[in-house]
């Protein structure tokens, strides 16, 4: 009983020294991502929106990578009207990353157009993966006459389970807990060449 | 430079800081190298290889409808190998920083525990070591404040009984010792006094047998009987000046001069007595002493010097200096002063001359001491004696 006793109290008090801790120092070493101003197209009454992460990797990331999980990096993109805090539409989609250790290749699974591209070395995976290439984010008809918008796109890593871990390995902590963000220029319906 | 070791305290502060660098070293080291060391090892330990092999070598003996199936399976095999060996990175990086939070934390109640019974035992140390200090430079006062929780407090107990006892020892010895000097000084005004008296009883008793019977040579015997009772009065004022000079002694009135010419100018009324040599140091540096008092401890020396005159009898007076003292040796051939006296020339009374007072040479390093110098006496019987004394040097802007 006393043994329970010191046990439970040994625990506490290094749980306690733990939080206390990690207050000011944490386990992962994570950087600070930033994304690229996003790039519009207009394209008959269609808006077309391209942008990537920059600075969004570490070595301990790419060795996650190598572990064959599925790696998800999801995307928001929401459309706002320039005087308005809340966004009129959001879409979420997601890019995920995949390991072939047979193949020694990834393989990169766009949602947003729901096509996959594979064979890719680790190089142009990590190029590739946090690309935002043409989406089309709106069109003139989801927008009113006479009022400005702008799009803002934000991007997030998810948490994944690892065989061998009691709790998922939130990988945002490799951004330093950090969703990198941009938002468009102003556009306006004018700006569609319907 | 001479090497000097830090005080206790510090020693203490050292240890521990030294004490506490190895324990995280050894802990660092020990623990966690060996951790890493081991998870890397494991590591290389990967069945990740094995499992690219298996599936080369079988994948082609498969039909086309189980070759999929078995790369999944192959695939998620490696899959978890590679997730473990991550699992395990994580794990040890989070392991490594925790032990050094509980490293922090345990270093860092281990300073407060010690600085608290550091406290605790230091300070009635320290305190005590103050006590001792005091109580060797003769502060039989001191008493050392107690401090119940320290294990250390049956020492300063101890310590202060005994500084009470030395105290209270010192008191009864102060109080003998007065009770002494009183009952010596007693003795030797009654002897003194007592001595003169007997030779006046006796010249008037004579004076009154020549008076009843009317002798003619009365006149004779009453200006004999007169003369004897001036001389005994002559030396009980000697005696009485004497005393009252040794009683109290003015307070000596320094200046800077040349001792030098102050011997030459003492010795010369002598020279007319006794062969008296100079050996003078030049560039003597000046004197700061009382001109007064140290005249008369060199008249005092010189005339003790001629008491104990033989034949080709003579004095050599010397001065020299050194960098911090004047000295001035006055040496005699004369009958010199026996062994079993010499320690005890200096102390009031003492006196083997006749007529002496026995306070002269005690007046004489009365006023050496004052001065801050020291006076010593080297003597044989037959050959002579030899008085040293040393005066400080005191430049003119220590003064």
């Amino acid at each position: 009983m006393e043994t329970g006793f010191l046990a439970a109290f040994s625990k506490k008090v290094i749980s306690t020294i733990i939080a206390v801790g990690s207050m000011f120092y944490s386990t992962i070493n994570g950087v600070t991502p930033s994304m690229s101003t996003p790039e519009i197209q207009f394209q008959n009454d269609d808006l077309f929106i391209s942008t990537t992460i920059d600075n969004c990797y570490t070595e301990e990331l790419n060795q996650i990578f190598y572990s064959g999980n599925i790696i998800p990096l999801y995307f928001s993109v929401e459309l706002y009207q320039d005087n308005k805090k809340n966004p009129d539409s959001t879409f979420i989609f997601y890019h995920a990353l995949q390991y072939s250790p047979i193949g020694n290749d990834f393989t990169i699974y766009y949602s947003e157009r729901d096509e996959a591209i594979s064979s890719l070395n680790i190089d142009q995976a990590k190029v590739l993966f946090p690309q935002i290439i043409n989406y089309r984010a709106t069109s003139a008809t989801s927008i009113n006459n006479n009022i400005n918008y702008y799009l803002k796109i934000t991007a997030w890593l998810d948490k994944i389970h690892l065989e061998g871990m009691k709790e998922e390995l939130n990988l945002l902590f490799y951004w330093n807990s950090i969703k990198p963000n941009s938002a468009s220029t102003i556009f306006s319906k004018s700006d569609f060449q319907i | 430079m001479r090497f000097r070791l830090p005080s206790f305290r510090t020693q203490i502060i050292i240890l521990v800081i030294l004490l506490i660098v190895t324990s995280v070293l050894f802990f660092r080291n020990f623990f966690i190298d060996s951790f890493q060391s081991f998870s890397e090892t494991s590591e290389t330990l990967s069945t990740n290889e094995k499992s690219r092999k298996l599936y080369e070598n079988y994948n082609l003996q498969l039909d086309e409808v189980y070759r999929s199936q078995f790369r999944n399976d192959i695939e998620e095999i490696m899959s978890i190998e590679n997730q473990k060996a991550i699992a395990r990175h994580v794990f040890i990086n989070e392991i490594e920083l925790y032990s050094k939070f509980i490293l922090f934390f345990l270093t860092v109640i281990v300073i407060i525990l010690f600085f608290i019974s550091f406290y605790f035992i230091t300070r009635p140390l320290k305190r005590l070591q103050d006590a001792t200090l005091q109580l060797a430079l003769g502060n039989l006062e001191v008493n050392v404040r107690e401090s119940r929780f320290s294990p250390l407090n049956d020492l300063i107990v101890s310590f202060n009984d005994m500084s009470h006892e030395l105290q209270s020892n010192r008191k009864k010895l102060i109080q003998a010792e007065k009770d002494a000097a009183w009952r010596d000084m007693a003795r030797i005004l009654a002897h003194e006094i007592k001595n003169p008296l007997t030779p006046i009883r006796l010249s008037l008793e004579r004076l009154e047998m020549k008076y009843a019977s009317k002798s003619k040579d009365l006149d004779v015997v009453f200006y004999n009987v007169a003369k004897v009772i001036h001389e005994e009065i002559d030396n009980l004022q000697t005696f009485a000046s004497e005393f009252s000079k040794f009683a109290r002694l003015p307070e000596a009135n320094p200046i800077h001069y040349d001792i030098n010419k102050q011997i030459s100018e003492i010795c010369f009324p002598y020279q007319s007595e006794v062969k008296i040599e100079y050996k003078l140091a030049e560039k003597l540096p000046l004197l700061f002493a009382d001109k007064i008092q140290v005249k008369q401890v060199l008249d005092n020396l010189v005339q003790n010097s001629i008491n104990a005159a033989k034949e080709d009898f003579n004095i050599t007076i010397n001065t020299n200096f050194t960098d911090s003292s004047i000295n001035i040796k006055i040496q005699d051939n004369g009958h010199g002063i026996d062994e079993k006296d010499i320690n005890e020339i200096f102390n009031p009374y003492f006196t083997k001359s006749r007529g002496g007072t026995g306070l002269g040479l005690a007046i004489v390093k009365r006023i050496i001491e004052n001065h801050g110098g020291s006076i010593n006496v080297k003597s044989q019987i037959g050959v002579g004696t030899i008085f040293d004394l040393s005066f400080p040097i005191v430049h003119k802007q220590e003064q």
